[in-house]
Order: C-alpha cells, then sequence, then structure tokens
C-alpha cells in the first residue's frame, strides 16, 4: 500500500520521442523532497542526464516541462517551467509561464513530462488522464499558435489546454518560446529559446486534458491559510499590486520612464518621449476591452493582470492577449516606436510566431542601432532602418520568425546579430539573452541580478526591484519607515542573493506566481506549502538552502557547458556610458564594486567557481 | 428565502477560482472536472461564463427526474440530490437549459450545485464580484434598473441632437 501523496500527483511522463516510447513512472519522493518541482526538478533532471557540453539542438538535449507542488492552487499557482538547454545562452533554459495548462496537466495526474530524443516527423503529444499518444501534427507545422490551437483542441478536445511552438521554433530561431492559449489567451514561456528546442525535436505541441483530483494534506489549514495571503491581496501596496489589477503590467510603463528607467532606443537614455502614447492609460483608453479593470486571470489567480487587447486601426487589426509591460517597452520604448497599434500589432505577431518579445524587441533595436553608427549597410536590411519606424518594426519582428532575408540572422537574437556587423557590445544582453526593461544604470540590485542570474540577463529569477522600487514588503528590505536607495550599492549583492535563493524555490519551484509573492511574508508561503503538501521541509533557512542548491547546480552546470566570469558583464554601455538624461542622469553601472563582491558571498572565487566547501555545504557532489 | 447565484459575465476573469473552492468543499480535492460551476472559456473570442445552476422555480430535472432523486430544500430554496434514489440515468443532464448538471464518473450519481446549505463558498471567493447570491427579486430589480439608465442615455443623447 503506497503512502497517499498530496500537493503533487506523483507521477511523470517520459516520452522518448526518437522511438514513440511513452513510459508513465513513479515520482522519487526523496527527490521531490529535496527539488520541490518546477525549476528545481528541470536542474536536477538536466544535471543528471544531459551532458552539458551537448549542443542544444541535438537529439539528446532534453526538455523537462514541470510543474510544481502549488500549480493549481489558489492564490496563484498556475506556473509550469520550460527546463532544457539554450540554444541562445549555450546554458541552462528555464521558462516559466502562467496560464491554465500546468494545472490542466495535473488534472491529467502528472507532475511533468521529460522529452528526449528526436522525432523523425512532427508530433505532438496528446494527454487525457491515462492516455497519452504521439499524434502526427504534419497538418500544423508551419501554422501560428493561433491556428495550431484551433485546429488541435478541433482533434483533441475544445476544454483541453495547449503548449505550442510557432513557426519561429520550427525555423530554429534562438529567441523562440513557447505559448499557451494561442494569440487570444496567449502566455508565454519566453526566455531562452526553449521553443527552438522543441522545434529541434518536431514537436509542435503538448495538449492536455485532465479529470483527476489534486489532493491536500490538510485542507483546513489550507483554506485557513489561502484566506490570510487573500488578506494581504485585498490591501496591496499601491505602487505595484493594486496597479496590476487596474492597468495590468503596462500601468508599469509610466512608473519607469518616471524614474528614469525606461530602456530607450537600445538603452541609450531611461527617458522616452513618448511613453504616454504607449503607456498603461493610453492603452486602457484605446484599445483595452474591458477598459483600466481586470481582464484576464491565470488559473487560480486574483490578480487578473493579463489585458485582453482589441485594435480596429486599418493596418494593424486583431484581437490578442496583452500586451503587458515587458512587451510594449521591449517592442516601443527599445526601438523608438510611439505607435501603441503597432507595437501591440508586433507582440501580436511574436505571439503567433511563438517568439520571445523581450528579445525580439531588443534585438530589433540593437539592428536599428547598428544602422545608425553605420556598422549596418542599408542593402542588406532593403530600407534605412530608423529608430522609432513603426513599419520596419512590424517588417522585422515578421522576418525574423520565419528567417526571411535579412531575417535570417535576426534570428540568432542580438548578440550574433552584433558580431556579424563588427559591434556585439551593442546587444544589450547578458550570456547573448536580451535584458529586461529595467535600465540597470538606475537599479543596481536589478542590475546585480541581470549579470548573474544563470539563464542570462532576466528580472524573474531574482526581481529586487520588488525593493528597490515597487515599495514591496518582500524578503522584509522595503518598509513604509524604511526606504531602499535604489543607487546605493552597499548591500545590494546580498539582496540579490537573498532573492536569488528565495525565488529559486518559493517562485520557481513549488508553482506559485511572483505577483502574489510580493504581498505574502515567507512564513506564509511556508505554511501553504507545507499544508498542501504534507510535509516539513524545516523552515526558512532549509528552503532557501534547497534554493541555493538549485541556483548552484544551475551555476555548475553553465560552467560545465562552458560559460564562465567573463560572461557575467553587463554590455560596456552600462559600465562606461553615464546615463545621459533623466532622474538617473550621470550614473553607470559599478559592475567592478558589486561583482567581486557577490562572489565573494556565493562562496564562489574571483573566477565565480563554487568553491569545494561551498559545494559540501549544499551537499552537491 | 430565494435566492439564487447571480453571474455578472463583464466582471469575470476566468481565473476559475469558483472552480477550485466547490471541488474542494464537496469533495476534499481539487479537481474542475468536479466543480460545480464551470467555468466556459472560449478563448478566440474573450468570452467566459461561469455555468452554474439557477436553482429554476419549474426545474425541468425535477420534472424529468424518474425517481424523486432531485428534491428543493424548502429552507435554501436549493435542489439538491437525494443521493439514495439517484439511479444516474442522466435525464436532468439533458433536460437542463444551462448544462448546469452532471453525472459523475466515479459513481454514476448526478451532481449539482446546491448552493452548500445557503451560503455559497464560490461566492465568498469571486474576487471580482463576477458572482453574487441574490434574492431573485433583488435580480429583476438591477437589471431593470439597468435597462432604465440605457433608455435613459438614449433619451438623453436623442434630445441633445
Amino acid at each position: 500500500m503506497k503512502d497517499q501523496i498530496f500537493g503533487w500527483t506523483g507521477k511523470h511522463i517520459r516520452v522518448n520521442l526518437s522511438n514513440s516510447d511513452i513510459k508513465v513512472v513513479d515520482n522519487d519522493p526523496e527527490i521531490m523532497k529535496s527539488f520541490i518541482g518546477a525549476r528545481g526538478l528541470g536542474i536536477k533532471t538536466m544535471a543528471d542526464e544531459v551532458d552539458p557540453k551537448t549542443d542544444a539542438f541535438e537529439p539528446n538535449n532534453k526538455l523537462i516541462i514541470a510543474t510544481g507542488p502549488l500549480t493549481c492552487m489558489p492564490p496563484g499557482g498556475n506556473r509550469t517551467y520550460f527546463i532544457t538547454k539554450s540554444p541562445l545562452t549555450g546554458g541552462i533554459a528555464n521558462a516559466g509561464v502562467g496560464g491554465y495548462f500546468g494545472a490542466e496537466l495535473k488534472f491529467c495526474g502528472y507532475d511533468f513530462i521529460i522529452f528526449e530524443g528526436k522525432a523523425k516527423k512532427p508530433v505532438y503529444l496528446w494527454i487525457k488522464n491515462e492516455k497519452i499518444m504521439l499524434k502526427d501534427a504534419e497538418h500544423v507545422w508551419g501554422n501560428g499558435t493561433q491556428v495550431t490551437e484551433e485546429i488541435l483542441l478541433k482533434e483533441t478536445d475544445p476544454m483541453a489546454h495547449i503548449a505550442a511552438i510557432g513557426p519561429a521554433g520550427e525555423n530554429l530561431v534562438r529567441i523562440a518560446n513557447v505559448i499557451t492559449g494561442g494569440v487570444t489567451g496567449a502566455r508565454a514561456a519566453g526566455r531562452g529559446g526553449i521553443g527552438a528546442v522543441m522545434g529541434s525535436k518536431n514537436l509542435k505541441a503538448v495538449v492536455v486534458r485532465g479529470s483527476r483530483g489534486i489532493h491536500l494534506a490538510d485542507l483546513k489549514s489550507f483554506n485557513k491559510n489561502i484566506s490570510k495571503i487573500w488578506q494581504y491581496w485585498e490591501n496591496p501596496s499601491p505602487s505595484c499590486a493594486q496597479g496590476l489589477g487596474e492597468h495590468g503590467t503596462i500601468g508599469v510603463l509610466s512608473f519607469t520612464n518616471d524614474l528614469g528607467i525606461l530602456p530607450t532606443r537600445n538603452f541609450k537614455t531611461g527617458v522616452f518621449e513618448g511613453a504616454d502614447k504607449i503607456g498603461g492609460k493610453a492603452f486602457a483608453e484605446k484599445y483595452s476591452v474591458k477598459g483600466a479593470r481586470p481582464s484576464k486571470a491565470c488559473f487560480a489567480c486574483p490578480a487578473g493582470c493579463a489585458r485582453l487587447s482589441l485594435v480596429e486601426e486599418p493596418g494593424y487589426e486583431g484581437r490578442g492577449e496583452g500586451p503587458e509591460y515587458e512587451s510594449v517597452a521591449s517592442l516601443g520604448s527599445v526601438t523608438g516606436v510611439d505607435h501603441l497599434a503597432a507595437v501591440i500589432k508586433a507582440g501580436r505577431i511574436c505571439n503567433d510566431m511563438g517568439m520571445d518579445t523581450i528579445s525580439a524587441g531588443v534585438t530589433v533595436g540593437c539592428a536599428m542601432e547598428l544602422f545608425e553608427i553605420g556598422a549596418l549597410p542599408e542593402k542588406d536590411v532593403g530600407y534605412a532602418l530608423k529608430f522609432g519606424d513603426a513599419d520596419a518594426l512590424i517588417d522585422l519582428v515578421e522576418k525574423m520568425a520565419t528567417r526571411e532575408g535579412f531575417g535570417w540572422i535576426l534570428g540568432e537574437g542580438s548578440y550574433r546579430l552584433g558580431e556579424r556587423y563588427g559591434h556585439p557590445e551593442l546587444s544589450m544582453s547578458v550570456k547573448k539573452q536580451e535584458l529586461p526593461n529595467y535600465d540597470p544604470r538606475g537599479v543596481k540590485g536589478q542590475g546585480l541580478a541581470f549579470v548573474t542570474n544563470n539563464r542570462g540577463a532576466d528580472h524573474c529569477r531574482a526581481e529586487v526591484n520588488c525593493s528597490e522600487i515597487f515599495e514591496t514588503t518582500m524578503l522584509g528590505y522595503w518598509s513604509k519607515e524604511k526606504d531602499v536607495d535604489r543607487f546605493a550599492i552597499e548591500g545590494k549583492a546580498e539582496m540579490t542573493i537573498n532573492y536569488q535563493n528565495y525565488c529559486a524555490w518559493a517562485y520557481d519551484s513549488i508553482g506559485y506566481c511572483y505577483f502574489l509573492l510580493m504581498e505574502t511574508p515567507e512564513s506564509d508561503v511556508i505554511d501553504l506549502l507545507e499544508s498542501a503538501t504534507g510535509i516539513d521541509f524545516g523552515g526558512l533557512d532549509a528552503l532557501n538552502k534547497r534554493g541555493e542548491t538549485i541556483f548552484t547546480m544551475e551555476r555548475l552546470f553553465n560552467l560545465n557547458a562552458g560559460l564562465s566570469a567573463t560572461d557575467d558583464t553587463l554590455p560596456r554601455r552600462f559600465l562606461k556610458e553615464p546615463m545621459p538624461d533623466g532622474p538617473c542622469k550621470g550614473q553607470v553601472f559599478e559592475q567592478d564594486q558589486l561583482l567581486p563582491e557577490y562572489y565573494r558571498l556565493r562562496g564562489w572565487d574571483e573566477k565565480g567557481v563554487p568553491r569545494p566547501e561551498k559545494l559540501k555545504e549544499l551537499g552537491i557532489k | 428565502m430565494n435566492q439564487t447565484i447571480e453571474v455578472n459575465l463583464e466582471k469575470c476573469t476566468a481565473c476559475r477560482i469558483c472552480e477550485i473552492i466547490c471541488s474542494t468543499h464537496n469533495f476534499a480535492e481539487i479537481n474542475p472536472s468536479k466543480s460545480r460551476i464551470k467555468v466556459k472559456i472560449i478563448s478566440k473570442d474573450f468570452f467566459f461564463y461561469p455555468i452554474v445552476c439557477q436553482q429554476c422555480g419549474k426545474a425541468p430535472c425535477v420534472t424529468v427526474c424518474p425517481e424523486d432523486a432531485l428534491v428543493r430544500n424548502k429552507k435554501t430554496g436549493a435542489i439538491e440530490v437525494i443521493k439514495e434514489n439517484c439511479i444516474g440515468c442522466r435525464m436532468c443532464v439533458r433536460a437542463c437549459p444551462f448544462g448546469a448538471v452532471d453525472v459523475q464518473k466515479e459513481d454514476n450519481i448526478a451532481n449539482k450545485c446546491d448552493l452548500c446549505g445557503g451560503d455559497p463558498e464560490c461566492v465568498k471567493h469571486c474576487f471580482y464580484g463576477a458572482l453574487e447570491f441574490k434574492e431573485t427579486a433583488q435580480i429583476s430589480e438591477d437589471i431593470s434598473m439597468k435597462y432604465i439608465e440605457k433608455v435613459k442615455q438614449s433619451r438623453e443623447q436623442e434630445a441633445g441632437r
């Protein structure tokens, strides 16, 4: 008689695409307890089973789609992670997504799926409870995520949920992503080129529909904990959480512009004169289906930060979920485009093609600057490529996905684009992954997180911003009585490390959304996790230690893959060019002071390699 | 008491917390397929609609049930399933105009909203007020007020012209 499992489903699926072998396997309870789920489980599997030197597109790279124990639980448990070796960075990729997909996978009875090998021809995986099968996908290959969803749901179940790649993933575009919900319900597992790995495996989509239940260890405490967390959410911090319901994340745009950290024209400055035209207010008035009100939520989430947009302007018409802040900033201010309808359309193209909006926008921004300095000849593009050109933005985003003409090199991402035209330093990236939209010169802790996050420049794996600008009480740094100086570098290395370790388990491994974490004390997150799973995780310090282990194992994967301390750097612009104007005028990013302290506090040597005693402390072999 | 769950369509965000709360309350597990309220999502049209029993006055499910397994609770006004009587014939499923009744796979017995004994949990946990527990008289009152408001506006517009 097996013990009943709570929180998790207790099983996973292993799919060998090369020989179509599908196995349902019981989870190892010890591994689940140590690595919890999602991102933790992903790096554990990658470390055990994949040679870090493997080329990302080789069949022996694996793709893990994993949920956490709180995925499918309110308030805000809905995250699913895609973990693989990144074709963009050459290191670990772990892209998270909300929506409904992960919860539905669990209702089928599985916590995660491991894909290995490569299918001979395009396939998709269809899971309905115990029924798991690979089905032919040749008829949807080449289609965007919207049409793919419509066709595959018609032939499986209209209420199923789908994670699919678009043409970008099929064409091995290094910034291709995985989209759940098509264009009209788009939620993206965005970063690191995971869509291209799916494409390299000839795996078009995964479709899930389940009717099995998830059991909770202590329903009564669980309900009590939920009510408690609800309270925090009902009295949220004004600058961030309240705005999420009202404007969605796009509301952040005017805020970052006011702070002078809204990346503009390939991060040359942090203030955009067209910010009002592409901000939350303009969007709510013109294009938001529900105005300044919550439009759509992910599974189990009270926040409802997603927006639904409807554009009727000729040439840009269409409907879609989004845009959110990162997309509008990357495709808007970074390219200098202040025409919101065009920015929304570019975002819709990205979602349909299955391409990361952040990387796509920053890559176009890079091309525009290359042209501006004369490094990119007009004949290569076909026209004069100027900042602010909305038609060029749409043209290049389309070509990037299809790899047509000049699009071939764009599809390699901004770093390889810059390299080809002799200016890799104009790629605003870390580890070849494009920067999200907070200029690091004006948020030093967040900048250090960009430098050190294992999947390359990225805001989600440590949103130090929550303390530096968003005035949330997360991790206890900011309070009404005690402000955090965003320009200061003192204490920022420690702050970044604490964010990274905490997020590695509390956000990325249990399956709980960041936006809910912002308002929830750590102890309540632990209560929720323990009442759901019935497992004593040993308190906050022990869990943060697990987070540190997950983070360090990823670091080792990267080092073994060939990355090194030389990859831990922001582009020269942020280190040498003082911010030219706005509230951050004169600021640079003091990497030479922040990074050595970071290595030291991490227990790494000066080359960024974890010291043997640190590995021993964490129990990593 | 004659209260029912009123759905305010435009406020629903499709978070489906109602499904989670319903299934944990009634079945002690998180399982939307057992939930007695179901949010139907037609993503491509931006359309979400929580389907839940309206506790009809002359309820077709009660009328067609051959075994008197559906009975109105006089106190709460809810139509409840008498499990011992239910034979799982699905007549009620077919009769319901909303599709708000289903038959559970496990025991083959009808499953429908019983208003949680007069204090529905889903309503309590609906963050944006898409679900409200209201007197039916109040519901028609509110609808008529909305209608009047619309007529008033169009009159005013005409007058302005």
